[in-house]
Formats: structure tokens, sequence, C-alpha cells
């Protein structure tokens, strides 16, 4: 544990490392794993059967953002923390920035969590997946964010260690990237203390959601966790890392090429092919860059595998890397478009999420839970047969959870694209597609409970072994030498350096190149480094964004789309805040499957006045995007009100409370200027849009008292006044208009040839 | 695995370790992996050929592929079409088949009563027992409503979409074979009073 005596002169440093701020974000990782965890159980049943859908507030759209952000930003978030104050702290040889900085980070981050949870359930969102959490939570984690790069930047400026190992490169790159990320897909102008509206629109809030979504997964879920395992692996192997060079090359390769990979979650889409292209091809390249740290994580137990058999915390990093190997090799697979064409908006997407964030990142934090333990708390760890036997629970909870899963996926993909003999689906009515689910969906629900069950035996271990610390936990006291002067090789090694000497051999600055040692110096420059990984993150963005925002026939006007109404706004906003984009999608790719099932294909030009884009990434129920006009107002107030009774054997929740609801028509102004202020042509709707919702509203009333009574003027009266003023009247008012702009009449007037582009994807 | 790797421990050959070391970290100065990085390199370098390949010529977009599936799609309909034909004779003698009408009968029961109502007295959707019809009462009328939807934002959806043409017939002659039925509860009458479905003379 005590740093090797380095024999140098000089007279030697003494420091201490803060270690209580990395206890308090283990118990925090475990406890908010366990709620997370919780949450998606409690979503598992709700597909699994509907009825577990008790309260508006608890119902599956409102709690799956719970369910992922909580497992994203409260687990591997605390887990990142925890791993990184305890390893920077060792790595650098220096105690932590500032100690009041570690708490604030501490208690900010925890406050941020508590907030999602509260305003998740209660519908307020941005509608836009893993950045559901609205505008003022939104600043508070670019604060906290900050605050946590000042205090590890400030770690790196007073280290006593001269080279930075390749854990720090990796937590360097997460900070800095996920900061990028953060900031740029949430820039919203908000409409009220909790409500705001994605600055960008359709195809391009799209691109910068999935850019941001895709790198959240390479930067939040994968990098931090790449830096832990290259610290927590070979202290607990007691092996030294395979191989330098391959960290430096995977390294490089990862945080370059990870950021164009984003598109692949958009084929078929109305977004650009050419996107779609890059997005495909850089995924098949991330393939080895990921491997890079499989190989690195395995090849170092070389010699160490008879300790594997009996220490559970190598147990749970060799499945973890195992899972990430797999995870990263699926990546790439799914990212083909052929092969993405049937796994998307299927649950084969979410096998793959959890076979890396349940094997991955919950192995690689169970196990480096368990090695912190003993140390952490300066005693034995308190059981490792329940270690043992969280280990070997949560792998069989893995794979039951995923292997029901990807068969549910499987099912489901072929089901939708299956054509009989005359040229007709074979099974036409999309709830015939969920049904065969159902064991699948008890499958894993099992397989998710113990995976629970391992987490609950590990946080009894952590308080166990936290309860039987020994009283004095004053700090340890290392010494070591301050910080060495930077030396730069005299014959610089660096291929990129002028006035190296010449070489006439082929391949000359190739195999310097692979030699590496230019890297060392990279390492001694934390400076120089943090501003090398920012550039390749940068430009990487900006050469698939530019074009996005800048290429005019990416986005051909269709001149019949026109905004929404106030009314069909505030619909669209029930319709985020209860959360539908997580079962419903509303995007048709040009897939005959599709087309069939829901109508025409989306075009981009469709989506300009869409702030947020609410394509969606899974069809647990049926494409929305041509839903407008197919039913009518009756069949959609029965189908909210009791989805089941239209609809046998559907698992969508009861949305009755829409019906008693009352639209707030004074917000609606607000909403429409914040609209009006993107650039959305809202006209007189500026001056009067409560007056014309409720114009509108009266329509949709009216007509639904039609339908219910037709010539019963005093029974139509009663069901009028009833919902008139309800949100069911707003919400079916948006959906009624959902996808019918383009199949209207071109305005005579003002048709100019070119302007109106139907089918405004055949550009070549 | 195991075996290698402690045959690896104790073989001579020790891969030459770096010389410095993190809070007792240390690397060795393993080459990369052949295989790695072959495969690194292949998959960088075959990217542009895909891009001219798949960009460079026609009939390779998203669209273009789509407009391949649904022609074939559609000469299938077409030809199956041929096989079926539609006329008002051909659907009233058709509800003179009991067979028939008893199979669209249960087709009605499992997706039509959600707003027909089980007896066809109208609930969601309009009375189907009365004489009063929105798009037409005539034989081919009926089919031509079940098979193509009713009216935008009010109707009812498409069902060729999702019901054979033969079995399509067979539902249009329950539907038929329900005009002058006596159902509890009946909602009032919609659309013109067209009484087409009268055998021709």
């Amino acid at each position: 544990m005590s740093p090797p005596a380095t024999p140098s002169p000089g007279a030697l440093e003494r420091f201490s490392y803060d270690d209580a701020p990395v206890r308090a974000f283990l118990l925090a990782t475990i406890v908010w794993g366990l709620v997370g965890m919780l949450v998606g159980l409690v979503i598992a049943l709700q597909l699994a059967n509907p009825a577990f859908n008790v309260l508006p507030e608890l119902s599956f759209g409102r709690l799956r953002p719970l369910h992922t952000n909580a497992v994203i930003f409260a687990f591997a978030g605390n887990a990142f923390f925890t791993g990184c104050y305890y390893s920077m702290q060792r790595l650098l040889k220096a105690q932590t920035f500032s100690k009041k900085l570690s708490w604030i980070h501490f208690w900010g981050w925890q406050a941020i969590i508590a907030s999602a949870a509260i305003t998740l359930p209660l519908g307020f969102t941005q509608g836009k997946e893993y950045a559901e959490l609205e505008w003022p939570i939104d600043i508070a984690i670019t604060v906290i964010w900050i605050l946590f790069a000042v205090n590890v930047f400030g770690t790196i400026y007073k280290r006593r260690e001269r080279h930075l190992y390749v854990a720090i490169w990796f937590y360097i790159a997460s900070i800095v990237t996920v900061a990028i990320l953060h900031v740029f897909n949430n820039l919203v102008v908000p409409a009220g203390l909790f409500k705001s509206y994605s600055i960008y629109a359709g195809v391009q809030d799209a691109f910068m959601q999935w850019w941001y979504g895709h790198n959240a997964v390479a930067f939040f879920l994968t990098t931090p966790f790449l830096g832990l395992m290259y610290y927590f692996l070979p202290k607990a192997a007691d092996r030294p890392v395979f191989s330098y060079k391959l960290s430096i090359l995977h390294f490089w390769s990862l945080v370059f090429i990870y950021v164009w990979a984003g598109p692949h979650h958009l084929h078929y889409t109305a977004l650009p092919e050419w996107a779609s292209t890059l997005g495909m091809l850089f995924s098949i390249m991330l393939w080895m860059p990921s491997w890079g740290g499989m190989i690195n994580g395995l090849l170092t137990l070389r010699g160490a595998w008879n300790k594997v058999t009996t220490d559970p915390v190598l147990k749970f990093f060799v499945v973890a890397i195992t899972f990430y190997g797999m995870a990263t090799f699926e990546g790439p697979l799914m990212s083909i478009k052929t092969v993405n064409a049937l796994s998307h908006y299927t649950d084969w997407t979410i096998a793959h999420v959890h076979a890396g964030a349940l094997g991955w990142v919950g192995f690689m934090t169970f196990g480096m839970a368990y090695w912190l333990m003993p140390r952490l708390f300066r005693t034995e760890l308190w059981s490792t047969r329940l270690a043992n036997a969280h280990f070997w629970i949560g792998t069989f909870g893995i794979l039951l959870y995923i292997i029901a899963i990807y068969g549910a996926g499987l099912t489901q993909g072929l089901m939708w694209r299956a054509f009989d003999s005359t040229g007709r689906l074979v099974y036409p009515d999309f709830v015939e597609t969920v049904t065969p689910l159902m064991p699948f969906y008890w499958a894993r629900a099992i397989g998710g409970s113990l995976y629970i069950v391992g987490a609950v035996l590990c946080l009894a271990n952590l308080v166990m072994t936290w309860r039987s610390a020994p009283p004095d936990q004053s700090p340890e006291v290392f010494e070591a030498p301050p910080m060495a002067a930077l030396v730069i090789p005299a014959e610089n090694p660096s291929p990129f350096r002028k006035g190296r000497p010449a070489s006439t051999e082929p391949f000359f600055n190739l195999g310097r190149f692979a030699e590496a040692s230019w890297h060392r110096v990279w390492e001694a420059l934390p400076g120089r480094f943090t501003v090398f990984v920012v550039i390749a993150v940068v430009v990487a963005s900006l050469f698939e964004i530019i074009p996005t925002f800048l290429i005019k026939s990416n986005v051909p006007t269709i001149t019949t789309v026109k905004p929404y109404t106030p009314l069909e706004l505030y619909g669209r906003d029930i319709y985020l805040a209860e959360g539908c984009y997580n079962c419903h999608s509303q995007m048709v790719r040009p897939l005959i499957s599709e087309t069939e099932r829901y109508g025409e294909y989306s075009k981009p030009g469709e989506f300009v006045y869409d702030h947020p884009f609410q394509w969606g990434s899974r069809r647990i129920g049926p494409d929305l995007h041509r839903v407008g006009g197919k039913y009518s107002d009756l069949w959609h107030l029965e189908h909210l009100e009791a989805p089941a009774k239209v609809t046998p054997d559907s698992i969508m929740p009861i949305y009755k409370h829409l019906s008693t609801q009352r639209v707030d028509f004074e917000v609606i102004q607000a909403r429409v200027d914040a609209m009006a202020m993107l650039g959305v042509p809202y006209g007189e709707a500026i001056k009067r849009a409560p007056e014309m919702a409720r114009e509108q509203a009266d329509l949709v009333a009216r007509g639904l008292a039609g339908e219910i009574a037709p010539g019963d003027a005093t029974r139509g009266e009663v069901i009028f006044e009833r919902y008139r003023d309800k949100d069911v009247v707003a919400l079916i008012a948006y959906l009624q208009r959902l996808g019918t702009d383009i199949s209207k009449p071109v305005p005579t007037q003002t048709t100019t040839p070119g302007v109106h582009e139907s089918t405004p994807r055949s550009e070549k | 695995m195991s075996a290698t790797g402690s045959q690896a421990s104790t073989a001579p050959s020790e891969p030459p370790l770096l010389g410095h070391e993190y809070d007792g970290i240390r690397e060795y100065d393993n080459p990369l992996p052949g295989w790695w990085l072959w495969i690194l390199g292949l998959s960088v370098l075959l990217a542009p050929f895909y891009v001219l390949w798949i960009h460079g010529g026609p009939d390779r977009s998203f669209l273009d592929e789509y407009r391949a599936e649904a022609a074939a799609v559609a000469k299938r309909r077409a030809e199956e079409a041929l096989r079926h034909p539609v006329t008002d004779e051909s659907l009233l003698t058709l509800t003179k088949d009991s067979a028939s009408v008893q199979f669209g009968g249960n087709v009605f029961a499992t997706k039509c009563v959600v707003c027909h109502g089980p007896e066809g007295q109208g609930k969601i959707g309009p009375n189907l027992t009365d004489t009063a019809w929105i798009l037409g009462g005539s034989p081919t009328r009926i089919y031509e409503t079940i098979s193509g939807g009713g009216r935008l934002g009010k109707g009812m959806r498409a069902w060729g979409k999702e019901i054979g043409p033969a079995e399509l017939r067979k539902v249009t002659a329950f539907v038929i074979s329900l005009k002058g039925t006596q159902p509890k509860d009946p909602k009032a009458p919609e659309g013109e009073l067209t009484d087409n479905t009268a055998p021709p003379k």
C-alpha cells in the first residue's frame, strides 16, 4: 500500500489521502443502485402486466426515465466518483485538491439525484432520453460537474508523480467530454420553471440527442469504467498491465472514433443517409479500440488466473470485462444497417444495454466495492462467502435477464416484418406481436430480481464491514519526493517533432509512432494532454454537426407543414410529460413492413417544428407518426380511458386522469412565445394563444359529444361541458394532427416550383 | 485460458517491463497483438470503399431498396385481387352462404365489436343495423369502406391492410346480414338513408 521509496535527492514530503468522501460515495453508489434497480423491476413488471401501473405518477412512461437516470447518473455516476477519488490520489501521490469541494460535489450530486427522483414522476421532462431532467437541474449538474473537474485537475496540478497513468487519461477524457455533451444537448428555451423546449428541432434535434446519447454511453459508462479497470484490476490481481502500447493506441482511437458513431441510432430514419453511413462505419472501426480495453484487462490476468477461482473481486472483474467484450462486439454488429432494420425498436436494444449495464458497469462496480471495503475501513471484508454468493446470483440473474430479452427482441422483430404469400402482414394488429412476449417479460423480471438480491447482499456486506471498522481511522501518512522536473529525452523520439534525424528507412515514422515513447512526453503535460482530448472530441463532433445543420438539402421544405396550434402544442406537452415516447416512436422507416402497418414513411421536412423531436427508440406500442386521422376522436377517448377495452391484451397504462385533469390555458401563451422565440412562425397565436386553444378544445369536445350521443342535444351538452377543458381533449387534438400535414393540399397561390417537395430524400 | 496463463507466469521469456510504476502498478512493454492491428487497419481502410459503393451507384439507397420492396408486394397483391373480384352480386350471393357469414361474424367479433358493438348496434362507430350509411350502403361500398377505412380523422382504420380480400368479403356479407336486426340500445342513425342492399332484380 505504501508508495515505494524512490531513491532521489531532496527532502521527502509527507502527505495523506482523504478517503472520507470515497466511503460516502461508495455507500451512495450501492444505495442509489438498489433504488434504480428496484424502479427497473417495477417497470419490468408493468410490461408483464399493466395492472402494476397503479398511479399516474408511477406509470411506465414516467418511471422508465427515472430508472435510466438513476442507474446511469446515480449508480454509475457515484461509482465513477468513488473509484476516481480513491485511485486518483494514489496514482498522483497527492491528497485531493480540496476536501470541501469533495463534499460539495458529494452532496450536490445526491441533491440532483433526489430532485430527479421527485421531478420525473411529476412529469417534468425535456422529453429526450437520458436528458429528461429540466433546465434548473441541468444547470445544477453543470455546476457540480465543473466543481468535480476543478477538484480533479487541482489534484493533478499538485501531484508528486510526473507522468499520468492510463487510468487518469480515461478520467480526463470522461470529465471533459461529458461536460461538452451535457451542455450542448440540453440547450433549451425555458417556458416556465419546469418547462422548456429544445433549441433544436426534428432531424437536428435527433442528431444532437443521439450524439449525446451514444457518447453518454461512451464517456459516462465506458471510459470512466475503463479507467477504474486500469487501476483496480492490476491492484487486485497484483499483476502488471498487459501492454502499455495497447493502452495508448486504444485510448486515443476510442476517444476519437466513438464520437462519430452516434447516427447508428438513427438508421432508416429521416436523418440523411450519409450520416447513417458514417455512423455505421465508425461503429465498425470502434470494435478493435473497444476490444483493446478488454484485451488489456483479460491478459493482465495472465499468471493470476489461479486467484480468480478464490477471489470474488477478480470474479466480478472477469465477468464484467467479458460482458464488455461481448457488448462492444454486438454494438458494431447492430450498427450495420440491415441488422439494425431488424433490431431497432425491439427489445434487442434493451438486451444489449443491459449486457453493458448489468454486466460491465454493474460488475465492475461491485468488484471495486468488494476490493475497497476492507481497505477503506481498515478491516476484513465482513463476509467473503456472501460476496461469492452475490457473484453467482448476480451472474445467473444477468444471463436470465438478457437471454429472455434477446428472445423477446428477436421474436417481435421477426413478427413485425412477416409477410404472407398474398403480400399482407402476417401480424397486422400490433398487439399480436406483444402478447407472445409475456413469458419473456416474466423471465426478465425474475432475472432482474436475482440481480437485485445480489445487490442487497452487497449493501449488507458494506454496512457490516463499515460497522466492524476499528475506531482509529486517522489517515495513514506517506512520504514521497516532490514532482520531478520534466525531462524530455535528448533524442526526442516524437515522430511529430520537426528537426528529427532524417531516415531513409521505409515506414521509419510509422515505426517510431508504434514505439509510443513520444507519448511519455504527453503524459507528463496534463494541460496539453487535455487539450488534445478536447480537440479529438470536438473535431470529430463538428465533422458531423456542421453538415447536419448547414446543408439545406438534408431537410427539404414541405410547404404544407405548419406549426402545431396552441392546443396541439399543449397536448404535445402532455405526451412528453406522460412519457409516451418511451413506448411509441414517431418515425415510420422506409421499410415495406412499416409503411404497410403505419402508413407513408416519415420525411425530414415534417419535423421542422418538433422541439424536441419525438422519434423514440423502442416500440412497446405501435408507431404514432401517422396516427392522425386513423381513428375517431371517440376511439382515442375510450382508448386512453381504458386501453384494454378497446384493444384486448393491450399493456398500455390507463390514462383516465387526463379526462379529469384541467387544461391550464393560462400557461399556453408562455409556451407559444418560447416556441416563437425559436423561430416557429406562430402568427396570430403570439397574441391570443389561450383563446385559440379554447376555441379548438370546444370544437373537439363538440365533436366528441356528437359521436357519443348523435342527435341527443341535452346529453351532448353535458358531454361537451365535461370535456371542453380537459387534458384529454388537448392530447387528442395533438394525436389527430400527427403526420397529417403532408397529405394536405398545397395552397395554390404560393406554389413555386421546387419549393414543395413531397419525396425529399432522393438527392444524390 | 488458465493453463496458458500459468505457463506464461513461469515461462523464462517474461515480457519486458517498463521502468515506470504507479501506486505499485507496472506495465509490460508487450507489442500490439497483430490480429488486433489488422482488424483495426482493415476496418479503417475498407470504409471509403463502402462509401463509394453505397453512395456511388444507383438502386442502393434506403429509398431505392424500399421502392423495390413495395413494388414486389404490390405485384403479389394485384395477383391476389384478380383471383377474387368484388361485385355487388358476388357479395350478396355470399350472404346466403351461412358458413361464410358465420366466418365473417367471427372476424367481426374480434375486430369490429370494440367500435360497432357486439350486435352491430354502434358505439364509437355508427349503428350497422339501420338503413343509414355514412359512406354509402351498396355491398361494394361497404366492402370498400371496410377495406379502405372511414372518413379522415373520424372514421375507422383501413382493414384491407390487415384482413385479406377473401376474409374481407365474408365480413362484408356478415355486415349486410345485420341489417334490420333489432339490437338492444341501438345508436341513433348517422348518415344518409340508402338501402341499396336489396338483392338485384
